[in-house]
């Protein structure tokens, strides 16, 4: 058949795949932020596992409670000699036991503010603290190189755990036995104690000071953090690695566990919280905030995430109240929605369905009576006289349906999009054009593919293109080189960024031969350098 | 044995010849197409049921006894048509039964004929340098000319007849003018392309080669009563020019009543000539440069021959295209000179079994044709990218700088439900630069049709141009290699998820083919000068950091162009050829289980049965008209089972299921687009008879026995191919030998059990005896089942029977192998 006009069409480029899954979009919800001004780099946060879910913010000389329900200080214990370490809550959210410098640790009735044990022992700053689950015993690691256990009700200390080398800066109990105790060491080393026999079961290899030390509630992984690294050790192996994680840009410093325990949060130097998958241990989200992260947390009710952060300020960032009545979830969330969309699709089907049925019939002598009919569409079987319908064509699409090809790259020009201009030049190609759309220009439209050449030429996805404009443009217009002045200075605009293109691909060529001599492979793929024009 | 492959079927062929205009018939009820080497006719009159008579177009009957192209075709009214051939006969035919009423045998190719309005029984013809007048029942010249036309046309309801040739149209004004050799050379100043002739005034239209048309008024009365030779030059006559076409204009016809003049060139735009106003009307984008026009006798449509082997009808009422009949297509639709010049479409095979016979062809612009070779049908066109096929103007002052927009490849899935294709747009922008975009696209076809683009891939393989595109056997995995030697695994996701899931390659060389084995777990690749075969995994792709088994390195270090696994799951063979030799591997035993030297321009194996051809070059650089022959082996063979000789290039060439779906038929792509089918067996041919009630064609095999009776002469080139065997025996036998010491240290039986063998195998190869092999081959068993035990033990197990039943092999090669093309090339 005589065939119809086809049309230019836009060629689509692929998006970035992981802008947004569903659980970088949850992650991102929480966007409302609360900052809380203290007197010196927030060194621990931790949330009571009971409601209101408080916030213990430990920096400086005191430990400061931040009331879950309003988000704002609402007491601050302040009775330490020296630097607070480590506020840290009793399973039960009633008791808060805490290090300091002089290598006191003290245990804290929350609501009343008193001291309940003062305990002296170590001869350095107690850096670490932590309840036992059965909230009894109190563990500290201290920067005098030793860990012992304390019991609460006498007030004595129970054990010495020895064998560390260096300062004791982490500890982490163990959920699922009220025996097992890890702590991280400045001697590069995560052990894991069993308390009845008080030696280590357990000693794991981080290669880095550690940090932070972190045992999941499986019981099964040991996950440990210092330098840039984190490590994921699989106990049930024999201590063997199983991941190593540097996804961090500086050091890591903080380790947690999110409200559902699925989710590790790590914090770095970075400013950056990764949460990593504990299954995969793929990253799913990072979270941005605006310091340097010594240590983070996230509420047991999934509204709140707390960071401490190096310049003296505790970050809170609050999910939508929206999100937390809705119960939202990373897997959930689609669900969810999906389920609503679905409901009130399948409600709208059914009253409109009820709203036809109803359409009552005129009644004679109306107006309504005297349309009717006129806006009814043919039912099957009717036979439609086919009305021509103009096909409805693009600027650009009419031009070079007349062969104007000048004028067809003037309209897909005008669009400014680059898609578009695009698709014309590489149709213009196709019909061997190019050259009669370029040439005869004056300055005014020979400026317009000046500018999307300046524009698009360093586009990966453009670059060949318009290098073939480029050149085309140069051999039609090399004579008239100096004639307009505005002319000249597009052109010059075009050659700087043709400049910075090739200044750039030089460079990263560079970095791939000195990758290939530290690696000491040749790279399989290796870039092209583009010849400037 | 003997008669196996000997079934030939013609079909297709040109329907777009620049003489051969379609002819209507029967007052206008019928037309008849020359199509290639036969007529077909096709029906007007049966009204469909919505009461449109026209757009029914049937085929009533294919009449074809001609052996060579048809030039050109009249109508002798009573139902009755003449045919004129380049095999030197015109025939005559009896519409109403097809048969053939006279043969008149000429002896030179004819290149046109025109038949006088009301001199029915007499016909003109250019034969050679003459024009002719021919009695028809008689078979008699009555007349001649020296006159080297390459056209003629006779005035309707006039009895003028007109022969072109270069500038000049020479006049004869009635047969008694003819027979006194008197006529007007009429003289325009350009090339001239196209005439016609006003059926009531006695005006000249008369078109030239840079596109302007001239009417001359009143050149019928000014020739008319002429003694004697006589110049008419056209300045001297009153004239009336009109121009609107930008390049030649190729065809002109006035209409029955002459008010209106058609005209139509290379640009595709039919242009409608009202005379009487002045103005113009436009049917643009017909498909292909209009190359004939011819006014239904009733005036209500014409019937217009167009570039791309297409002749379509167009209704004068409303002026739109209303009925087509579609040929195979040409590459380049527009410049009919290129046709002949440029490499022409690759036939690629459709295995879907539930449609037999249908072969897409592949390297046409834009689409993909698919085309029912059995009924000699065209059934769709496949859109693979929706671009405006473009008439680019070329002449002398501005040469083209050689655009093209093709579909280059093409694989189905094994069910059928993806169709691969990849497509290259190659632009030369200026001198130096040429701009390549290919495109890889993967559509989807579901069950009732509906053709898809799923995902789009440009540049595959970034820069490097991709060589070949194989789709796994039963995975949605699609294997890409290109010219820098990469081989790309695609994976299918999701629903329309395509993603390169691993690239691999062999020391950079290279790629030009690559061949899935039949189940699957092999990809052979043509790496350069060796044959690479990967292992595949479950999900159809190498692993991680595999390592490939290299088959071979070819002897004299040519590249391997083409690879293929036999259609057969059994046998562990493969096949690859380079451009001077064809190799049979075994991938078990890594070894050569034959080979041939021959100039292979073209390889295709069946993908159902163990048969492959091979085209072979004949001619030398010096001679113009390429030649080639197709041999047609048995892989377990070093002997073709059948060799064929062809006048005209085949261009391209494809084993396609038959209707039972067990076998397959050879189709070969002639260059003039007609292709000829060979089989094994009559069953092509039976679904042909089934389709059409007209006559079916006897096959003619004289091009076998030529090339039998030639085998036969050269009994010098025969010998010294006989001491190049015995070498090759000899060769083999030691090879065979020591390949007992190929495998690895640890798998290698000790000296004890091999010693014996080593010595065994090698007084084998020196006397060719025959009982020795027996005993060679059971200990050759043990070796290769300890192997391959840990990769194909059914494989491995097939092999071995067959290596048994196989005959001695140098029994084999002696057997009537000097087959005439390879001597050929020694000498």
């Amino acid at each position: 058949m005589a065939q119809e006009f086809l049309p230019v069409v836009p060629k689509r480029h692929p998006g970035l795949p992981l802008r947004t899954t569903n659980e970088a979009r949850y992650w991102a919800r929480y966007q409302l932020r609360e900052d809380f001004e203290l007197p010196a780099s927030v060194s621990h946060v931790e949330f009571s596992p009971t409601a209101p879910y408080d916030l213990a913010i430990t920096a400086g000389a005191r430990v400061t409670v931040v009331d879950g329900k309003t988000n704002k200080v609402n007491r601050v214990i302040g009775s330490f000699k020296d630097v607070a370490y480590s506020g840290s809550f009793k399973h039960d959210g009633r008791l808060l036991c805490a290090g300091s410098a002089d290598g006191v640790l003290q245990v804290f009735d929350v609501q009343k503010r008193a001291t309940l044990r003062s305990l002296r022992g170590h001869s350095g700053a107690i850096r670490t603290s932590q309840f036992s689950m059965d909230g009894l015993r109190v563990l500290t690691g201290s920067d005098d190189k030793t860990v012992k256990l304390w019991d609460l009700p006498t007030g004595r200390e129970m054990a010495e755990l020895s064998g560390h080398e260096d300062y004791v800066r982490a500890q982490s109990r163990v959920k699922v036995s009220p025996h097992l105790w890890a702590t991280g060491c400045y001697d590069h080393k995560l052990r894991l104690f069993d308390l009845r026999t008080q030696k280590a079961i357990f000693t794991l290899n981080h290669d880095y000071p550690v940090e932070a030390v972190l045992i999941p509630p499986g019981g099964g992984l040991a996950i440990s953090a210092g330098g840039q690294e984190v490590r994921v050790f699989e106990l049930f192996a024999g201590g063997r690695i199983l991941q190593r994680l540097s996804n961090h840009a500086k050091a890591v410093t903080c380790l947690a566990l999110d409200a559902t325990e699925t989710r590790l949060l790590t914090g770095g130097l970075d400013e950056q919280v990764k949460v990593h998958d504990l299954n995969t241990f793929d990253v799913g989200a990072s979270i941005y905030f605006k310091g340097q992260l010594l240590s983070v947390g996230a509420s047991p009710d999934k509204s709140r995430l707390a960071a401490g952060l190096a310049s003296s300020k505790c970050t809170v960032k609050l999910i939508d109240k929206k999100s937390v009545a809705m119960g939202l979830d990373w897997a959930g969330e689609s669900l969810a929605d999906r389920r609503k969309s679905e409901e009130t699709k399948l409600f709208r089907e059914i009253t409109r369905g009820q709203q036809k049925e109803h359409k009552r019939q005129p009644r004679p002598g109306s107006l309504r009576y005297f349309l009717r009919g006129k806006n009814e569409n043919p039912i099957a079987g009717d036979v439609v006289i086919g009305e021509k319908r103009r096909v409805k064509r693009k600027s650009y699409d009419m031009y070079l349906r007349k062969f104007m090809y000048g004028a067809a790259l003037d309209e897909a020009l005008t669009m400014k999009r680059i898609d578009v201009t695009a698709a014309v030049v590489e149709d213009l190609i196709q019909r061997e054009g190019l050259c009669i759309a370029l040439s005869n220009r004056t300055p005014e439209r020979l400026i317009p593919v000046l500018r999307c050449l300046e524009r698009n030429v360093s586009d990966p996805r453009y670059a060949e293109l318009m290098l073939v404009v480029a050149n085309m443009v140069l051999d039609l217009y090399s004579k008239v080189i100096g004639r307009w002045v505005e002319v000249d200075t597009a052109l010059a605009r075009v050659h700087r960024a043709v400049q910075r293109e090739t200044q750039a691909k030089n460079d990263l060529m560079c970095l791939v031969g000195m990758m290939e001599l530290a690696i000491g492979t040749p790279a399989a793929d290796t870039i092209h350098v583009v010849n400037g024009a | 044995m003997k008669d196996q492959w000997s079934t030939e079927l013609y079909g297709g062929g040109s329907m777009s010849g620049r003489t051969a205009s379609p002819v209507w018939s029967g007052n206008g009820r019928y037309v008849i197409l020359p199509s290639g080497r036969s007529l077909k006719m096709y029906g007007f009159g049966q009204p469909d049921e919505a009461g449109n008579q026209i757009s029914s177009l049937g085929r009533v009957k294919t009449l074809s006894e001609h052996i060579e192209g048809i030039t050109a075709v009249a109508d002798l009214g009573k139902f009755r048509c003449i045919s004129t051939s380049t095999d030197g006969t015109a025939r005559l035919w009896d519409l109403s039964d097809g048969s053939i009423l006279r043969t008149i045998d000429v002896g030179y190719p004819i290149h046109a004929v025109a038949i006088q309005e009301g001199q029915r029984n007499r016909a003109y013809i250019a034969v050679g340098s003459e024009l002719r007048r021919i009695e028809i029942m008689k078979g008699r010249t009555e007349a001649s000319i020296g006159l080297n036309c390459n056209f003629i046309a006779a005035g309707p309801k006039s009895d003028t007849i007109l022969g072109i040739r270069r500038r000049s149209v020479y006049v004869f004004s009635g047969n008694v003018a003819f027979e006194n050799r008197s006529f007007v050379k009429f003289k325009h100043n350009r090339r001239i392309t196209a005439v016609s002739l006003h059926p009531e005034d006695g005006s000249l239209a008369v078109g030239d080669e840079i596109g302007v048309i001239t009417v001359y008024h009143n050149v019928v009365k000014l020739c008319g009563h002429v003694k004697g030779r006589k110049t008419l030059k056209g300045e001297n006559v009153s004239q009336s020019k009109m121009h609107w076409h930008a390049s030649s204009v190729l065809s002109l016809a006035y209409t029955n009543e002459g008010n209106i003049l058609l005209s139509g060139g290379s640009e595709a735009v039919l242009v409608m000539w009202e005379l009487s106003t002045g103005r113009k009307r436009f049917l643009p984008r017909i498909g292909g440069a209009i190359l004939s026009i011819s006014p239904r006798p009733s005036g209500t449509s014409y019937a217009l021959t167009c570039g791309d082997n297409a002749v379509r009808f167009v209704s004068a009422a409303s002026f739109s295209v209303v009925a087509q009949v579609r040929g195979i297509r040409p590459v380049d639709a527009f410049h009919q000179s290129s046709w002949s010049r440029s490499k022409l479409a690759k036939v690629c095979l459709l295995p879907d079994l539930k449609s037999p016979g249908v072969a897409l062809v592949v390297g046409l612009p834009n689409v993909i044709q698919a085309y029912d070779m059995w009924r000699d049908e065209h059934l769709a066109d496949i859109v693979i990218s929706a671009r405006n096929e473009l008439f680019a103007f070329k002449d002398r002052a501005t040469p083209s700088k050689g655009t093209t927009c093709k579909v280059q490849l093409a694989c189905l899935s094994a069910d059928g439900s993806f169709l691969v294709t990849l497509d290259v747009l190659r632009a030369k922008t200026s001198e130096d630069v040429e701009f390549v975009t290919e495109t890889l696209r993967f559509n989807s076809i579901d069950p009732e049709g509906k053709f898809r683009v799923a995902a789009k891939v440009e540049n595959p393989h970034g820069g490097a141009y991709t060589t070949s595109l194989v789709f796994h056997p039963r995975l949605n995995v699609v294997a890409t290699s290109s010219s820098e030697g990469s081989i790309n695994f695609w994976k299918l996701r999701k629903e329309s998820d395509w993603y390169c899931s691993r690239s691999i390659g062999y020391r950079g060389f290279r790629c030009s083919s690559l061949c899935f084995s039949k189940d699957g777990s092999l990809l052979a690749s043509a790496c350069g000068p060796v044959l690479a075969l990967w292992t595949l995994n479950e999900d159809g792709i190498t692993d991680i950091d595999a390592d490939p088994r290299i088959l071979c390195h070819s002897p004299t270090n040519e590249y391997i162009t083409s690879v293929s696994f036999t259609g057969s799951t059994e046998s562990p063979l493969v096949i690859t050829s380079s451009s001077r030799s064809v190799h049979v591997w075994n991938v078990i035993t890594g070894s050569v289980w034959w080979s041939a030297r021959m100039k292979v321009r073209e390889f295709a194996a069946d993908p159902l049965g163990e048969n492959f051809a091979v085209i072979v070059n004949l001619s030398t650089s010096s001679e113009s008209t390429p030649q080639c022959a197709v041999a047609i082996f048995e892989v377990s063979k070093p002997v073709p089972k059948r060799v064929f000789r062809f006048r005209h290039d085949v261009l391209a060439m494809s084993f396609v299921p038959v209707e039972t779906g067990d076998q397959s038929a050879l189709v070969l792509l002639a260059k003039d687009l007609e292709f000829i089918v060979l089989s094994e067996n009559d069953s092509v041919r039976q679904t042909r008879a089934r389709t059409e009630s007209g006559n079916t064609a006897d096959a003619e095999e004289e091009l076998d026995q030529s090339e039998d009776a030639e085998m036969s002469d050269d009994d010098d080139h025969k010998k010294s191919r006989e001491e190049d065997v015995d070498l090759n025996v000899a060769l083999s036998a030691s090879r065979r030998a020591l390949s007992a010491f190929e495998l690895p240290s640890h798998t290698l039986p000790s000296l004890t059990v091999t010693g014996p063998k080593f010595l065994m195998d090698m007084m084998t190869g020196s006397r060719d005896g025959d009982g020795d092999e027996d005993e060679a081959v059971p200990l050759r068993e043990d070796l290769q089942q300890s192997e391959s035990d840990d990769e194909k033990d059914e494989i491995s197990g097939k092999n071995l029977r067959r290596s048994k039943q196989r005959q001695p092999f140098s029994e084999d090669l002696l057997k009537s192998f000097a087959d005439a093309f390879a001597t050929k090339q020694k000498s």
